[in-house]
């Protein structure tokens, strides 16, 4: 006996409302159309890591250097004496720059403190230079060990995004630890990096970013993590 | 007998015709020119910019010093027509090209063209996002220059106004790296408000143009623009000074003889010397060298970057500085 009339368009509806529900699971599940981030999308699986790159630089790299570093005092009096020579003997200036660039160690006592830096008058004379306390911009100090060569990566902008991260480091790891101690009359010993365009200019004290300080005769000596 | 010239025949076939293809290919024959010198082709992403035309001539004329005949060839921005200036090249025997890239990626399979054929490419400002292709690279360090730029900005702004930038070709990692430099500085004082983006393809024409309809939407309150390159610093300039909006500090990026006069005259605010003779001359003995057996060469090799600002503007001119011991020592 045939169903009646009646309740058979309400089974048809519910084939299809269960099949419709079933299709849109399975869409739901596995879509036919994925959207993603422009910056997801473009990012392949082996992508160079910056952030992991300026860390390995940090501890492989400048660590090491770091113990290498000429005496701040050498290096200023060696560069007012001849800079081309000193360049060769203490620097590196990378490629074709006409940028030199050292890493130098010293101590000395902080006599000025200003919002972006501070000023030190370094032992063994020489005058006084700068320490930043600011923001670190550049290539400086990924280039001052000359560890990294610019052809490891086929793309010069990762090496850009790299620069960035190792800045972003100093400041994390140097400056951020120096800048709430830094007082007149306080000892301290850094290890920075210096660059030199030319000549030094007589009037004003050499610019250097800290990569490691230690601040002394203070209750709460600082240090910043050691690179 | 006709069995036996038969066996010959495809013997003879199978050695040449049915043998693989040699993998060394055979180099044109013709690698001396009508004057009897070797010769050097020098190929430029275009001349519609006169450092772009320093930046050839330079190399052609080192080249030349050199002992070779040198060819400039155009590529018009355009990286078909650059292929066709390699097949050019390659089939005419040329010993070596001094080559500014169109396109970062799209220039490589030139250069592995070249290479292929014994053929050494010399890249000169423009990178190739490839490591494995060209013989030797001399480069701007655009990024490191535009974050000096980008403090200079800052400065001279006090750190806070409105902005635009107009960017250059956007195939060319130049114009990536110029732009991430001066934002890593720039956007980091967020007093400073870039209120508009857009391309000029490193044309000042086009830079004119868009500098125009930048100051109808912006141009209230605007105080400064960047661009990415001098060719357009001075389209800019000219919408402004049209404008009569001298107020708005014009930054670019270069070193053009144009614009260093323009700072001179406090008229654009500063630019990024590139030094495109440094690097051309570079290259040609680069190349010089390799014709004469030398094979090692640095893949990448940096050239700096410095900011010209009316203050130091005096030690610069000549797309160069005044006193440069690379340049006379290349010369």
């Amino acid at each position: 006996m045939p169903a009646a009339p009646s309740s058979r368009p309400f089974v048809v509806w519910l084939v299809r409302a269960v099949a419709l529900a079933i299709l849109a699971g399975l869409v739901w599940q596995v879509p036919l159309v994925r959207f993603k981030r422009l910056d997801e999308a473009a990012a392949p699986a082996d992508a160079f890591d910056p952030k992991a790159f300026a860390e390995r630089f940090w501890t492989d790299d400048l660590g090491p250097a770091c113990g290498g570093a000429n005496d701040v005092a050498d290096v200023l009096a060696a560069v007012r004496r001849d800079p081309a020579a000193a360049c060769r003997a203490l620097g590196r200036s990378p490629g074709l720059s006409r940028t030199c660039l050292y890493l130098v160690r010293g101590s000395g006592t902080i006599a000025e403190v200003g919002p972006t830096a501070c000023r030190v008058t370094i032992a063994g004379g020489q005058g006084d230079v700068e320490l930043s306390m600011g923001l670190v911009f550049g290539t400086a100090i990924r280039d001052v060990t000359g560890t990294i060569d610019p052809a490891s990566r086929t793309d010069s902008r990762e090496l850009a995004a790299a620069a960035a991260e190792i800045n972003r480091l100093v400041q994390e790891r140097a400056i951020a630890p120096l800048k709430p101690v830094a007082a007149v009359g306080r000892a301290l010993e850094f290890v920075a990096c210096g660059q030199v365009q030319g000549t030094l200019p007589a009037d004003k004290p050499w610019k250097l970013i800290p990569v490691r300080i230690s601040v002394q005769n203070t209750p709460s000596a600082s240090e910043g993590t050691a690179p | 007998m006709n069995r036996r010239h038969t066996l010959a025949v495809l013997l003879i076939a199978l050695a040449t015709g049915c043998s693989k293809p040699a993998t060394v290919p055979v180099k044109p024959a013709a690698a001396v020119a009508a004057t009897g010198k070797p010769r050097v082709a020098v190929v430029i992403s275009t001349l519609n910019n006169p450092w772009f035309v320093v930046l050839g001539e330079t190399a052609k004329a080192r080249a030349e010093e050199l002992g070779y005949e040198a060819t400039i060839f155009d590529s018009q921005n355009d990286t078909a027509k650059e292929a066709s200036h390699f097949e050019n090249v390659l089939a005419g025997g040329y010993q070596a090209i001094l080559f500014n890239a169109t396109d970062s990626d799209g220039s490589i399979a030139n250069v592995r063209k070249a290479k292929a054929a014994g053929v050494p490419v010399f890249c000169i400002d423009r990178e190739i996002n490839a490591t494995d292709a060209a013989t030797s690279q001399i480069l701007s360090d655009n990024h490191g220059g535009c974050v000096a730029l980008g403090q200079h900005f800052v400065e001279a702004l006090g750190g806070k106004g409105a902005y635009v930038e107009i960017l250059g070709y956007l195939g060319d990692n130049n114009t990536h790296n110029r732009s991430q430099g001066f934002h890593e500085v720039v956007d980091a004082y967020p007093e400073l408000k870039m209120v508009a983006q857009q391309a000029a393809d490193f044309d000042r024409a086009k830079a004119l143009e868009v500098m125009e309809t930048l100051l109808q939407k912006h141009g209230d309150g605007l105080a400064a623009v960047f661009c990415g390159n001098d060719a357009m610093a001075m389209g800019a300039y000219q919408a402004l000074a049209a404008a009569g909006r001298t107020d708005v500090k014009v930054f670019g990026f270069d070193g053009a003889d144009e614009a260093v006069k323009l700072i001179a005259e406090k008229k654009i605010a500063a630019t990024g010397m590139q030094f495109p003779k440094t690097m051309a001359r570079q290259a040609a003995e680069y190349a010089d060298a390799w014709i004469k057996g030398k094979r090692d060469f640095p893949q990448k090799v940096p050239v700096a970057v410095e900011v010209v600002t009316p203050d130091n503007v005096t030690q610069y001119g000549d797309y160069g500085a005044k006193e440069d011991a690379r340049s006379s020592a290349t010369k």
